[in-house]
């Protein structure tokens, strides 16, 4: 049986091996951290070369750094974005990614640098939403940035140039499932933003890889080594809801958010 | 993720706020990139009585910390303040305001942790007086002037149209107190709403220039609609003589109902 890309890495480290080994071995007792230790065997976005210098990186930092889980997201925080690019000219259009209204609001105020404060960017964002005019609102919406580090991100792979939520089940529990949003509560409100790729400065999109969730235990690797794309796992097989496609790109600004927005 | 939280000591329960604040413990996120404190809040709600108010005192005493001299890293500060709001501590409400007074004394304490205390004193409660906010306001006009409107629209508005003319003379300080004043505006009665609007614009032109452009223009937004509803009881007036018997009870629809007082 040919090995796993995660063999052929850990085969390259000799001394490291093992211990990178017993690492993972130790979180089968924690269920979130027995899921990101399957997830490193599945692994197929990371060439091996990459593959090998994150895993040396983890084997270096289980010496200095306080667990071995700080230790993984140390060494994760070193090798973002290294799955492949999608060519620009295959690119889709329009992305869009859902995340907590009170998040967002956070990021409104943030960007607001002391224009508004949470509460008040909340109420502004539940009385736009659905709007396609923002008035006086807009310039702080567009500062706000749409995801915090890195974005994870979803888009129609049928069609580039649409909403890639407009396939989807107009409601929260649907758009949560189906998009992997695992420890959603009953009271988390849900915002849903679209924008387009051009005017967001046209970032890499990346395929994600495991360095990209770091400790996320709702991350599943996508098996094909060829995909172009990661795929999420929606939370419940018997919803019927289809695994969406999911790239990464750097943290932007909302500059090339598109109308409207919408609140689940 | 921490199943034995409710098992740990409060000086634990501490020791684990702390390094949850700097991302550094598992926490239930609805999205990998969401902040500390929002999967912080969320665990909260699935712990005992004991512990989530041992993770209460961790964070007054967390704040306490900072109140002795303002210092932290600005993410972690941040994550604090926004943690203190949703927990809606009182006490540790009143020291953040004390220990806002020193702001000039901290020079190692980064804007953004200033406007985050700052903000957070506007969204929780007790709300600070307005001696308070104009103090504020004198420390640092153009980074707390629009802080300092929140803090005094949500206990007087009188005042807070007093302080208008002394908003920072740009577009953006403008447009961001027309969100304010519009919020404050849809808590109001029709009348009071009709003295709101016209005493604020009685101030715009002591304004600044550049500020007064975006207030201007909403002022004018929101006293378009008492032309229309002048409008409308015309329109009544008229209809009524119109439709004579028609317009009686039994022929009214709901809209009707409301335009005729009923």
């Amino acid at each position: 049986m040919p090995l796993t890309v995660y063999e052929e890495a850990l085969a390259g480290l000799s001394t490291n091996a093992q211990q990178i080994r017993d690492a993972f071995s130790a979180w089968t007792s924690d269920s979130r951290l027995s899921q990101v230790s399957c997830n490193v065997a599945n692994e197929t976005a990371l060439e091996p070369s990459h593959f090998t210098a994150l895993l040396l990186t983890f084997a270096s930092k289980l010496t200095s750094s306080g667990t071995s889980k700080d230790a993984w997201i140390a060494a994760c925080r070193e090798h973002k974005f290294k799955g492949r690019v999608i060519p620009s000219e295959n690119c889709p259009l329009i992305l869009g990614r859902a995340k907590g209204l009170e998040h967002h609001a956070d990021a409104v105020e943030k960007a607001s640098k002391g224009s508004l404060t949470k509460q008040e960017a909340k109420k502004w964002l539940l009385k736009y939403s659905g709007s396609h005019s923002l008035a006086w609102f807009e310039p702080f919406l567009r500062d706000a940035l749409l995801g915090n580090f890195l974005v994870w991100a979803t888009f129609n792979p049928d069609n580039h140039r649409t909403n890639p939520f407009d396939r989807l089940p107009q409601a929260r529990e649907e758009i949560y499932t189906a998009l992997g949003l695992g420890d959603f509560r009953a009271d988390d409100a849900l915002i849903v933003l679209i924008w387009s790729h051009l005017d967001t400065d046209s970032p890499p999109l990346h395929r994600p890889t495991i360095a990209d969730a770091e400790d996320f235990p709702f991350y599943r690797p996508c098996t094909d080594i060829a995909a172009a794309w990661g795929l999420t796992e929606p939370l419940s097989r018997s919803s019927g809801l289809q695994p969406q496609p999911e790239v990464v790109m750097p943290q932007k600004t909302s500059k090339g958010l598109q109308l409207p927005f919408r609140i689940f | 993720m921490p199943m034995s939280l409710n098992d740990l000591t409060h000086d634990d329960v501490r020791a684990w706020l702390d390094r949850a604040l700097h991302g550094q413990e598992p926490l239930p996120k609805l999205t990998q990139d969401e902040p500390a404190h929002l999967g912080i809040l969320r665990l909260e709600k699935s712990l005992m009585p004991r512990a989530s108010e041992a993770l209460r005192d961790a964070c007054l005493n967390l704040v306490r910390r900072f109140c002795v001299n303002g210092s932290g890293e600005t993410i972690y500060s941040e994550e604090l303040f926004s943690l203190t709001s949703a927990f809606k501590l009182p006490e540790a409400v009143q020291l953040l305001a004390q220990a806002s007074h020193r702001f000039p004394e901290w020079h190692g304490t980064p804007l953004e942790v200033r406007l985050a205390v700052l903000a957070m004193l506007v969204d929780t409660p007790p709300p600070q007086s307005v001696d308070f906010w104009i103090s504020i306001l004198r420390q640092d006009k153009e980074n707390y002037a629009s802080l300092a409107l929140s803090g005094v629209l949500s206990t007087n508005l009188r005042h807070a149209i007093s302080l208008l003319p002394e908003m920072p003379n740009n577009e953006r300080a403008g447009s961001a107190s027309v969100l304010k004043l519009d919020l404050a505006c849809d808590d109001l009665r029709s009348k009071k709403k009709t003295e709101f609007i016209h005493e604020i614009s009685n101030v715009l032109s002591r304004c600044g220039e550049r500020f007064r452009l975006p207030v201007a223009a909403w002022v004018a937004s929101k006293e378009a609609p008492s032309n229309i509803s002048e409008n409308s009881q015309s329109l009544v007036i008229a209809l009524q003589e119109f439709l004579g018997i028609e317009s009686s009870p039994r022929t009214r629809t709901p809209k009707l109902c409301h335009c005729l007082g009923s």
